[in-house]
């Protein structure tokens, strides 16, 4: 129970201590507030924007419908395709080196030709997204489904089960635990894409108020902005921790038991 | 006379590899009789493993013949039970489930079945731990339901690859003990692949042993130890002298002590 406290605890005097040096820094420093601003004026921001004047919004609304959208489908797609990849050999041989190639491109340097491309709307900035995710989570996808014990598949196969049997009792729950771990990566690199798309042109969004608000010198919304990332960013992350604890339940479990038996 | 249960005539099997081929096993021959337990005994890199994936169907021979009561075998059987060197199981399946992966995998009725696996995961005494998931039990309790799984289509012809190889001597000997019982009781063919001449001794109705690769049958000694052999029989003198006749097999200058597991 005190441990639990601490664990809480010793984190939030971290934090408290270092607005605390933050603003005493800003003060006794005497540095303009339009380079950084105190602590409060940041804190004055968030609640304008969220609470009284309510004008963050929709640029948090715009973000998020970009990086949802954009990571569902760049991680459907690039599970199938791990999935299709890791099934045939004649099919990774023709197309693994291609990705790979493809993977070695660092994909914001694409976001002004997707503008182009897909307008200035959400559309491109979704792309962007999809093409940032779908690597990670295809190179995790496919070396999961690869991964499957093959005595697993030795004995399935001599059972006589199809394909598409082995493949949803073994060899997805087998690829379960790497594809979070790309999922883990996606997320972080989804909202990247979102806001380097926004960057290079947009009308709303976070990268876009984060933009503005520099043009503008409203440090404090620029700082306000970064934070309704990161919080965004933290929640995400957590949200796919917590998806995975329940579906891939024996694997965090089973570092567990292994240290209990070693014990035992 | 029936045919016999598995039966392996001047099986050769070729490998393509960097090397060029290498041959695996070289006119081997065998039988398991009905009801009989076969241990097949070797040093590492004798194709012990191969011989039960070509026994089960799943590995083409290059030459020779494979039945299992009289028939060619070409694909793989449903007949057929295996039990891995390691437990195998599906770490998202319970004790139960994973017990009646067999079923399932061959589009049966799971709801059907529950019952016998039931019977079975008694049999390796593991009642209490049907709802368990393998990473909460040990390491011999795991291969238990590994063992467990291999009886559950009620197949009448078993391979077990090593099946005590990972598990620390006390359990064992235990599971030797426990693997002697349920194949009494269920009155199945076995065959047996080990590396440990006391365990093939302890086990087998017979014993095969197999050269260096490529591996060929270079002798097969009978024991006539009366059943059910326990502990005792570890000690007494006609238990010893098939196992001295064994080791001096692999005792020869050109083999290598076996230090697989």
């Amino acid at each position: 129970m005190k441990d639990r406290l601490l664990a809480i605890l010793l984190p939030l005097t971290a934090v408290a201590l270092l607005l605390l040096a933050w603003d005493r820094a800003v003060v006794w420093l005497q540095v303009p507030t339009y380079l950084l601003p105190r602590p409060a004026d940041v804190g004055t921001a968030l609640w304008a924007g969220y609470v009284t004047e309510r004008t963050y919004w929709k640029h948090l609304v715009t973000t998020l419908y970009e990086v949802v959208v954009g990571y569902g489908i760049g991680c459907t797609i690039a599970l199938i395709a791990g999935a299709i990849v890791a099934e045939s050999r004649w099919i990774e041989r023709t197309l693994m080196p291609i990705v790979v190639a493809i993977q070695s491109i660092p994909k914001v340097a694409l976001a002004p030709l997707l503008i182009v491309w897909f307008g200035f709307g959400v559309s491109s900035k979704m792309v962007l997204v999809a093409l940032i995710c779908f690597f990670p989570v295809f190179i995790n996808s496919f070396y999961g489904f690869r991964s499957a014990n093959p005595d697993l598949l030795r004995l399935y196969k001599a059972f006589g089960s199809s394909r598409l049997h082995v493949f949803r009792q073994v060899k997805l729950p087998s690829a379960a635990g790497s594809i979070f771990a790309g999922l883990q990566i996606g997320v972080v690199l989804a909202l990247i894409g979102a806001v380097v798309g926004e960057f290079v042109s947009s009308k709303e969004g976070l990268g876009y108020l984060i933009q503005s608000s520099t043009l503008a010198f409203d440090v404090a919304t620029m700082f306000a902005s970064v934070v309704s990332l990161s919080i965004i960013g933290i929640t995400a992350s957590s949200l796919v921790r917590w998806v995975q604890a329940r579906v891939v339940f024996w694997e965090r479990r089973e570092a567990a038991g292994a240290t209990l038996s070693e014990a035992g | 006379m029936t045919a016999p249960r598995l039966s392996i005539e001047k099986l050769t099997v070729t490998y393509a590899s960097a090397r060029g081929p290498l041959t695996a096993l070289r006119d081997l021959s065998l039988e398991v009789a009905d009801g009989e337990f076969v241990a097949v005994l070797g040093p590492s890199g004798c194709g012990k493993s191969t011989l039960l994936n070509i026994a089960s169907g799943l590995l083409a021979p290059s030459g020779g013949q494979v039945a299992i009561c009289g028939e060619p075998v070409s694909t793989p059987r449903r007949d057929v039970g295996i039990v891995f060197q390691q437990p195998t199981l599906l770490p998202w399946k319970t004790v139960l489930e994973n017990v009646l992966v067999p079923m399932q995998a061959m589009g049966l009725s799971v709801d059907d079945h529950r019952a016998r696996a039931r019977e079975l995961i008694r049999m390796v005494r593991l009642e209490g731990f049907e709802n368990h998931y393998p990473h909460e039990l040990s390491g011999g309790m795991q291969q238990r339901v590994g063992i467990a799984r291999g009886f559950m289509h009620d197949p009448q012809l078993l391979l077990m690859d090593e099946p005590f190889a990972a598990l620390d001597a006390m359990t064992r000997e235990h599971m030797t003990d426990e693997l002697q019982a349920m194949w009494m009781q269920s009155g199945k063919s076995v065959l047996f692949i080990t590396h440990s001449i006391p365990e093939a001794v302890y086990l087998a109705d017979r014993v095969v042993v197999l050269s260096a690769r490529p591996g060929t049958v270079i002798e097969v000694i009978e024991v006539p130890i009366a059943r059910p052999r326990r502990l005792d029989t570890l000690g007494s003198p006609e238990f010893n002298a098939i196992c001295n006749r064994l080791r001096a097999h692999f005792r020869a200058p050109a083999s290598e002590p076996e230090t697989r597991s």
